[in-house]
């Protein structure tokens, strides 16, 4: 349990490009857990998550001798991950398109500014929250905040225009702010 | 929209997906397992479409050669982990040295191969029911953070749940120790100890080891406080209860009953007819609030 683990990113990207596996231990064990709920934060799905960071690590040691060229490993892994996951949803045809359905009204939003709630249900809330976003919206929202993505950018990955990525944008937050209001206006969070 | 309200709304969403936990050790098992299966495919599937030449057979020769060097040297440099995951049921372990291990659906654990080497150590996440083989010279451990429990011989209950900082054990026969570097607490039979928090350690009477009752079904409580009862019930049929603190803090009750084999519906009944409220359900099933019992 004691070892001194100092290697950087880059040193053990270093040796898994040399063939030895301790590289690729060393940057699972450092990055699957993130990786993971990235993937969960674009997909919605826990067991599909794992799988699409199993495929890239799986992947990268097989390209290990053709790998490109890498300047920083944690964007680089971030990076794979997400575009990875996109290409997941698109195998699934679950890329929004078109019109969307109207914003769920979540019942209990009364109630919440009624008590003080625990962390990790304010959590739990927060998670619903989200997740009752239209889902084009949703998913814009979390490949911006998570992702690390510029409009940009996913105006070209979800083949739509940068407009409406800055409208689905504001749309999010507006959401968010009335799905959220209880929680806002009194700031209630107990707990933790 | 305000500057502030966008950044409390950034703030709060944060955490967005913090749960659940994704487990490194298990998954990188599985990582290993899918490389050992590609590389041996590649190793023995060559390329036969040709006659080959022997010039052709000495190169894939060499390549297959290679290749199991490069598997060999992978596998030497694994600690040889076994990890047994329950999902779906209730999974029966047998460990190295005969002891017995009932792991609750959900639940990982997962030991070295120097098992029963100097000590017998063991890692859990989730909640399992130990019968462990009596072996004074080999002290049987837990580990999660800074408290360790050890046992010599003995049967428990333990609930690892590092990401909740919850380490609970309900010792059922004989005694165990829970240490951390400023104390030793012993837990004896009827007894449950955990540590809260920080490597705080407490301990508590069990007398009905109801801790034990997602294994056993039976539940016995006695003029015990309904917050208490919620608790082990939740446990015992993996749910969520929940009930508000302010409703809790005035209204709190002692209450007696016994379950047997009763599955959660009754159980909830019960409790809805005790309380005077009525339990809301989420729509998994899995989450459920007491309302209207507190007015």
């Amino acid at each position: 349990m004691s070892k001194a683990r100092k290697e950087t990113d880059e040193e053990l990207m270093q040796l898994l490009r040399s063939g030895d596996s301790s590289g690729l231990d060393g940057l699972f064990r450092r990055y699957y857990d993130s990786l993971c709920r990235l993937s969960l934060r674009i997909i919605k799905d826990a067991d599909s998550a794992e799988d699409v960071v199993q495929e890239f690590f799986l992947s990268v040691w097989k390209k290990r001798n053709v790998l490109p060229e890498i300047d920083l490993v944690a964007p680089y892994l971030k990076r794979s991950v997400r575009n990875r996951s996109l290409n997941f949803l698109r195998d699934q045809k679950r890329i929004p398109t078109g019109e969307e359905s109207e914003l769920p009204v979540l019942a209990t939003t009364k109630e919440w500014a009624s008590e003080k709630i625990e962390l990790e249900e304010l959590r739990e809330r927060v998670d619903l929250a989200i997740n009752s976003l239209p889902e084009r919206c949703r998913l814009i929202f979390v490949l911006h905040k998570f992702g690390g993505m510029k409009q940009k950018e996913i105006a070209v990955a979800l083949n739509i225009s940068v407009k409406t990525v800055e409208n689905q944008m504001g749309r999010a937050y507006q959401h968010l702010r009335s799905l959220l209001s209880a929680i806002l206006l009194f700031g209630v969070i107990g707990g933790g | 929209m305000t500057n502030k309200e966008k950044g409390r709304i950034d703030e709060l969403t944060e955490h967005y997906q913090s749960m659940p936990r994704f487990d490194v050790e298990q998954g990188l098992g599985k990582l290993r397992a899918r490389l050992g299966e590609t590389e041996n495919q590649v190793g023995s599937v060559g390329k036969a479409s040709r006659k080959p030449s022997r010039r052709r057979w000495l190169s894939v020769a060499a390549s297959l050669a290679v290749l199991l060097l490069a598997g060999a040297v992978y596998f030497a440099t694994l600690p040889a982990k076994t990890t047994i995951t329950a999902e779906g049921k209730t999974e029966r372990i047998l460990l190295p040295d005969g002891s017995e291990v009932l792991l609750k659906d959900g639940g990982t654990l997962s030991y070295d191969e120097d098992y029963g080497k100097d000590d017998r150590r063991i890692d859990l996440k989730g909640e399992a029911f130990f019968s462990v083989i009596p072996n004074p010279e080999l002290a049987f451990l837990a580990e999660q953070g800074p408290v360790t429990l050890r046992v010599i011989g003995t049967t428990f209950n333990l609930k690892a749940q590092p990401e909740l900082d919850i380490f609970e054990v309900e010792v059922a026969s004989g005694k165990i120790m829970l240490e951390t570097k400023e104390e030793t607490l012993p837990v004896a039979a009827k007894e449950c100890g955990r540590s809260e928090g920080p490597g705080q350690l407490s301990k508590m009477p069990a007398p009905n080891l109801n801790r034990h009752a997602w294994r056993t079904g039976k539940m016995v409580f006695e003029d015990q406080l309904l917050s208490e009862v919620v608790e082990i019930v939740e446990n015992t049929y993996d749910v969520k209860i929940k009930i508000s603190n302010k409703d809790m803090k005035a209204c709190d009750f002692a209450l007696t009953a016994t379950f047997n084999q009763a599955d959660l519906a009754e159980v909830l009944a019960h409790l809805e007819k005790l309380s005077g409220g009525h339990f809301l359900s989420s729509k998994s099933g899995r989450v459920y609030r007491l309302i209207d019992w507190c007015e």
